[in-house]
């Protein structure tokens, strides 16, 4: 679920603090949790929602200027610290809605029915903005791909 | 999937700073209902059924002591050493003593109250 919202907010605090908001609602009301049907995609939903509101504050824009979060763990060898940059940066350029999906499906590996049921979406607007994700992905990532393999 | 999103999806996450985790807990904790119970000292959570029968017994005990009529008017009637008895107090040991003389076993024991007392 970290992960997931590293790859969707746009700072470490913004994580941090999406995640204390998780688990603080989830203590004062437990029955939320106990009466999901799939746990793991319940509190990605929990997740991805709570990150559109903080979104749509206008404050939080100022906090862009804090920097990216690091999605990615860090590499040993010059040439995967440099696909890893690459990749995040190409994430970051994605709209919000095609991040969402490609983080699910290749990071936390979803099928396309269970992205739609976390982020309320259908299964096949799902797949259809993994597609075009991934495209983009390729195209911003061909120079350094090529290179490393 | 092809080459591309099988080489994304290796790429490992960066994990969650280790001061996260006790801090969110913690945070959460507070939240909890739960949290309130946790004031209780440990040894009464670790045999709460017991502990509920006990006071359970002594509520019983106390609402069945103040529940008995006769209880304040005995207490009333109490002779204090040392102090002149009422009329209602000598009254109320005549009484007494007229129903222990109807119990037999209990009579030589009352005379020699007697014998002390008066």
């Amino acid at each position: 679920m970290i992960a997931f919202l590293r790859n969707l907010a746009h700072c470490e605090s913004d994580v941090r603090d999406v995640t204390q908001e998780i688990f603080c609602r989830l203590a004062r009301d437990p029955a939320l949790l106990a009466k999901a049907r799939n746990p793991r995609a319940f509190l990605l939903t929990m997740a991805y929602r709570m990150v559109v509101d903080m979104h749509r504050h206008a404050a939080v824009r100022e906090r862009y200027a804090a920097g990216a979060v690091e999605i990615f763990a860090p590499a040993a060898t010059p040439d995967e610290t440099l696909f890893r940059e690459s990749v995040a940066a190409a994430m970051r350029e994605l709209p919000g809605e095609q991040r969402a999906v490609i983080h699910l499906k290749l990071w936390e590996a979803l099928t396309f029915e269970e992205i739609a049921a976390a982020l309320d979406l259908s299964p096949n607007t799902a797949a259809s903005r993994y597609r075009y994700g991934i495209d983009k992905l390729r195209t911003l990532l061909r120079p350094v791909y090529e290179d490393i393999l | 999937m092809n080459d591309l999103e099988k080489r994304l999806a290796e790429l490992p996450l960066n994990p969650s700073p280790p001061d996260w985790r006790e801090a969110i807990l913690s945070a959460a904790e507070k939240e909890s209902p739960r949290a309130k119970v946790i004031v209780f000292p440990a040894f009464l959570r670790a045999h709460r059924v017991a502990w509920g029968a006990l006071a359970a017994c002594w509520l019983a005990i106390g609402f069945l002591n103040l529940a008995d009529p006769s209880h304040g008017e005995l207490y009333s009637l109490a002779i204090v050493p040392g102090q002149t008895p009422s009329v209602t107090q000598i009254a109320a040991y005549f009484e007494l003593r007229e129903q222990l003389l109807r119990w037999p076993t209990a009579t030589a024991t009352i005379l020699k109250i007697d014998r002390y007392k008066l």
